[in-house]
């Protein structure tokens, strides 16, 4: 690799953000803004030239990067991207651009607002890039500190109990996190940090118990990121008192970090773990989905209504990653490695989705709420009459978010079922509960906000903006053609999924070939 | 004596030259006339190069070797040279943080300037010390201007009580821990602590006794107090409370670690023959210190008494290493870095306190209200040393929690301790991030402006570029302090 093109991705809002902090903030809160769209928009371009790079035939990582770091502990800054992280990498850079486009309504203290945007780019960016532990592990948690000040300045009423509580919530997670990844590196041999190779050394097989305890380690990072049913507490809160442009982020990118750490972390290190615990993990992937959709359905705030979705619809991520490693018996079918794959396929291409559906739906609400200073679901009426475009594009992503067919929600979590039936039919089955009651309480929100007699309080509400348009469309428009034609991104995702299923020996049968796999996909859209 | 070995104590003589400089200069420099403020600052100034100086002989004897002077009084090896320089470092970054601190002080002004070299001359000595006799003259010689300079502020009733209480509570402890070496003495016959081992152990064959674990724990009682290890630990809210504020950053950082360097020294050579189950007892105090420091810190109001619990709970931190031992593979390193690391936040963090303090006009938190739009400079900084002493990456502080808590899960015996560790920085964040809060999220502000002084500046200046450059890149530090752990024995 000529130039480390990743590297500069990672690193330009950094750039930003330094120049930025050489402003005066006030004299120059015209020229941040415009570094700050600037660099996110470049960043974001950067972003599609390395998909654009991107062979997606290829297994493996690729556009890798390697040079020593830390010489004496074996820590090599070391980057690469396959199909699991590229998906994320492209949603990162479009929802924190069009969150920092969104953000030029803010009005107070916009210097540290966008030099704390564009350190959570790098942060969150970072992660999704990085293949050494150390690296890794200092980017995620390079990532929690500007979403500690966004929620804590920026927020609502109740923000600095929000904000705290967020920051120790996901640090327990992360120093489980840490004491794993040194239990790891003690373990390995010869001593490394490096995801690949530690994934290639598998050097907890031996040592089930040792396993056993990294496995829930690692697990306590990352369920309370994603957040899994009970971890969850920390999310309504956060969500709630974020900013209209935080809470994009945190439901976008930042939930994603737990689930990517599952399928880039605990699913190759520690494969046997995973299999013996993968029924926990269904489980609470379960209860996440039915109780999501349960908080989600009584809630009157709409903010909060679409965190509690989030808790849902990361369930139904957790559950294809946990079909993915589940222990099949050797009396499976045959085309268990497919339905496997097909889980994890529907769980990265959920990651996006969601990524795009709910960071649409926080924009929307932070719409609402700047006009009328109130979320509450029951307080309006008829705004369809008065807001016509905003009623067209709300509607269609709460559609989306409850699954309609030809949008992208459908297609992932249809491939998540798909998947998930052979390994656990009962579990997936029940789950199925979780999107009947997600229709039940979107279909009740639109009616209640959008349908009826208007409200005469609000029939002065003026309609969306440009800028605000500006910020939803790209989502929407993803979330049409990822639902009408999902093919170049499932087909991004799949070569990695594939490659992780059977190195990992998480089926014993051959699997069908790419193509075949492909076909399979094709035909049951058609 | 060969005049050779003069040049084994170069430190020394050059600190005891240079201590005697300064108050000397004290008599001879022009008080009146145009330049008279100018010449007013010169033993600071003196001092402060004098000490960065003394880096020069630390230098110099690097990497030779370990090896015992003056009859096997001293040890010099890398582990106590690495002290010993951090040790100087500190002295010079108090003495920029004291300048300004004290400038309305009517009398003993210069005189403050020397009571630091001989404080730093004491922990150089202490660090090194061999032998019985010698430890207990160097602990003397760090504690006595201690106390002089907690009360160094006659006119303040705080000051003195902190100085008082010092005194008491440093007396009692020394006592005990003569003690305790006189049993160990009357154990072993020789005062010599690497001849001691292999006596003592000689003891033990025989049979031993009572006698030799109350001998430890009283030697406990006295280093423990020292730094500031739970039970221990009672005086250090107040005196770092009522002390001057440098003087309680010198107290934090300066005989804390050299009280490790001895600690560490002494457990890992003569704890095995006086108490095989020294390390479970040491591990129990640890989690009892950091657990201790962590949630007393939660309720504090006051700026500097948050830090000295804050200084607790670090000794519990950095306790982990002293248990797990020289003999598992990032022990010794990690205490070396981390006590390199803490120097570097805690100086930093106190020297922002000091700011503060003197603009305010008290250390209370509630005077930091708001101070991200006052001082948006300092509010950073202070941000950046929190997060450091919390251990988030992209600090220093971050690299010496990772080294120690790696070293406990090396050690598979230990591994709990980081378990304990990893709970009580999480319970840290907390009493660390409000203090963000009060910074950051406040739309108020308590101080309109901030007045800077370039002593002040300089420090956090250093500091932070260490804290962040040391976060980013250890390797230089990770270099050094491999030099300094790498050794079969510490003596």
């Amino acid at each position: 690799m000529d130039i480390p093109i990743l590297s500069i991705m990672l690193f330009l809002p950094l750039v930003g953000m330094i120049l930025i902090l050489f402003m005066d903030r006030e004299r120059d809160v015209g020229l941040i803004r415009w570094t700050a769209t600037v660099t996110s928009g470049l960043t974001l371009i950067i972003s599609v030239w390395v998909i654009a790079l991107f062979n997606s035939g290829q297994p493996g990582i690729q556009l890798e990067e390697k040079v020593p770091w830390i010489g004496q502990l074996g820590v090599n800054y070391h980057l690469g991207v396959d199909g699991l992280s590229i998906p994320l990498i492209l949603l990162t850079t479009l929802l924190t651009f069009l969150s920092i486009v969104y953000s030029w309504r803010i009005q107070e203290r916009v210097k540290e607002y966008m030099a704390f945007f564009l350190l959570l780019e790098t942060g969150t960016l970072g992660v999704f890039c990085a293949l050494d532990f150390v690296l890794f592990y200092v980017f995620w948690e390079v990532s929690l500190v500007p979403m500690y000040f966004i929620i804590g300045i920026w927020g609502g009423p109740r923000r600095e109990y929000a904000a705290i509580k967020f920051f120790i919530y996901t640090l327990v997670g992360s120093l489980a996190m840490l004491l794993a990844i040194l239990a790891l590196y003690f373990n390995s041999n010869p001593r490394t940090f490096d995801i690949i190779q530690m994934a290639q050394q598998n050097p907890l097989a031996q040592a089930p118990v040792l396993a056993a305890l990294v496995f829930w380690g690692l697990f306590l990072g990352f369920a309370i990121k994603v957040p899994l049913f009970p971890f969850h507490t920390w999310l309504p809160d956060a969500h709630v008192e974020a900013p209209t442009a935080g809470s994009v982020i945190l439901a976008g990118v930042l939930l994603k970090m737990g689930t990517y750490g599952f399928v880039r972390v605990s699913l190759p290190i520690v494969p046997d773990a995973c299999t013996e615990f993968a029924g926990w993990l269904a489980g609470l992937a379960l209860i996440s989905i039915i109780y999501g959709a349960l908080c989600a359905m009584a809630q009157p705030d709409l903010k909060k209504l679409i965190a509690y979705s989030s808790v849902n619809h990361m369930g139904y991520v957790m559950l294809g990653i946990a079909a993915a490693c589940a222990y099949v018996g050797p009396h499976a079918a045959a085309t268990i490695g497919d339905s496997k794959v097909t889980a994890l396929n529907g769980a990265v291409l959920q990651m996006f989705t969601h990524g795009i559906i709910t960071g649409a739906l926080f924009f929307l609400v932070g719409v609402i709420y700047d006009r009328a200073h109130i979320r509450d679901v029951n307080a309006f009426g008829g705004l369809a009459k008065v807001m016509p475009v905003y009623a067209g594009i709300m509607i269609m992503a709460c559609f989306a978010s409850l699954g309609l067919p030809g949008l992208a929600g459908f297609v992932a979590e249809f491939l998540v079922f798909l998947g998930a039936f052979g390994s656990y039919p009962i579990i997936t089955g029940a789950a199925l509960i979780g999107v009947v009651i997600t229709a039940g309480y979107f279909l009740w929100t639109i009616q209640k906000i959008f349908l009826g007699p208007v409200n005469l309080q609000w029939k002065a509400l003026p309609d969306m903006d440009g800028g605000e348009i500006f910020a939803v469309a790209p989502l929407c428009a993803l979330m049409l053609a990822i639902g009408v034609y999902p093919m170049p991104i499932i087909g991004l995702i799949n070569t990695a999924m594939r490659n992780l299923v059977v190195q990992h020996g998480f089926v014993a049968t051959n699997l069908a070939s790419v193509t075949s796999l492909v076909h399979h996909i094709l035909n049951l859209f058609a | 004596m060969p005049i050779d070995d003069l040049t084994q104590v170069s430190v020394q003589l050059h600190l005891t030259v240079l201590a005697i400089l300064v108050l000397a200069l004290d008599l001879v420099i022009p008080r009146r006339g145009t330049w008279g403020l100018l010449w007013n600052k010169l033993p600071a100034g003196v001092a402060t190069a004098g000490l960065l100086l003394g880096l020069y002989p630390v230098a110099l004897l690097w990497g030779i070797g370990p090896r015992t002077e003056f009859s096997g009084c001293l040890a010099i090896n890398n582990f106590v040279l690495f002290f010993q320089g951090i040790f100087l470092v500190v002295g010079a970054l108090v003495i920029l943080l004291s300048i300004d601190f004290f400038r309305n002080l009517r009398q003993g002004y210069n005189e403050y300037f020397s009571l630091i070299v001989f404080l730093v001359l004491g922990m150089t000595v202490l660090a090194a010390a061999n032998d019985l006799v010698v430890l207990v003259v160097a602990f003397e010689l760090v504690s006595i201007p201690s106390y002089v300079l907690a009360a160094y502020l006659r006119r303040d009733p705080k000051s003195n009580e902190a100085g008082l209480k010092y005194f008491l509570y440093g007396a009692a402890a020394s006592a005990m821990m003569l003690y305790g070496l006189t049993i160990v003495y009357g154990l072993g016959g020789t005062t010599n602590l690497l001849a001691l081992g292999e006596k003592l152990e000689a003891h033990v064959i025989a049979g031993g006794g009572l006698l030799a674990p109350l001998a430890l724990v009283l030697m406990g009682v006295g280093l423990g107090y020292k730094i500031a290890m739970a039970p221990f630990h009672a005086w250090a809210p107040d005196v770092y409370e009522g002390a001057p504020t440098p003087v309680t950053t010198l107290l934090s950082v300066g005989p804390k670690a050299a009280g490790f360097a001895i600690v560490a020294r002494v457990l890992w050579q003569l704890g095995q023959p006086l108490l095989g189950g020294w390390p479970m007892l040491v591990a129990i105090l640890a989690t009892l210190t950091m657990f201790t420091g962590n949630l007393l810190a939660l309720r504090q109001t006051n700026m500097k008494r948050m830090l000295a619990y804050s200084s607790i709970a670090h000794a519990g931190y950095m306790l982990i290493a002293v248990v797990v031992g020289p003999n598992t593979e990032w022990a010794a390193q990690s205490l070396v870095f981390y006590i390199g690391a803490y120097v570097l936040m805690n100086v930093g963090a106190f020297a922002v306190a000091i700011l503060v303090e003197r603009n305010a006009g008290n250390a209370l938190i509630a005077s930091y209200d708001g101070l991200a739009r006052s001082a948006p400079l300092a509010a950073a900084a202070m941000g950046i040393f929190l997060l450091s002493l919390t251990g988030i990456p992209g600090t220093v502080g971050f690299v010496g929690k990772f080294l120690l808590f790696g070293a406990a899960i090396n050690s598979q015996t230990w591994w709990w301790l980081a378990l304990v560790g990893i709970i009580n920085s999480v319970i840290s964040l907390y009493y660390y991030m409000n203090v963000v809060r009060v910074m950051y999220f406040s739309k108020a502000r308590h101080l309109e402006r901030i007045r800077w002084s370039a002593g002040v500046a300089a420090v956090i200046c250093v500091t932070l570029a260490g804290t962040l450059a040391l976060g980013i890149a250890p390797m230089p530090l990770l270099s050094i302090t491999a030099h300094a752990s790498y050794l079969a024995a510490y003596f």
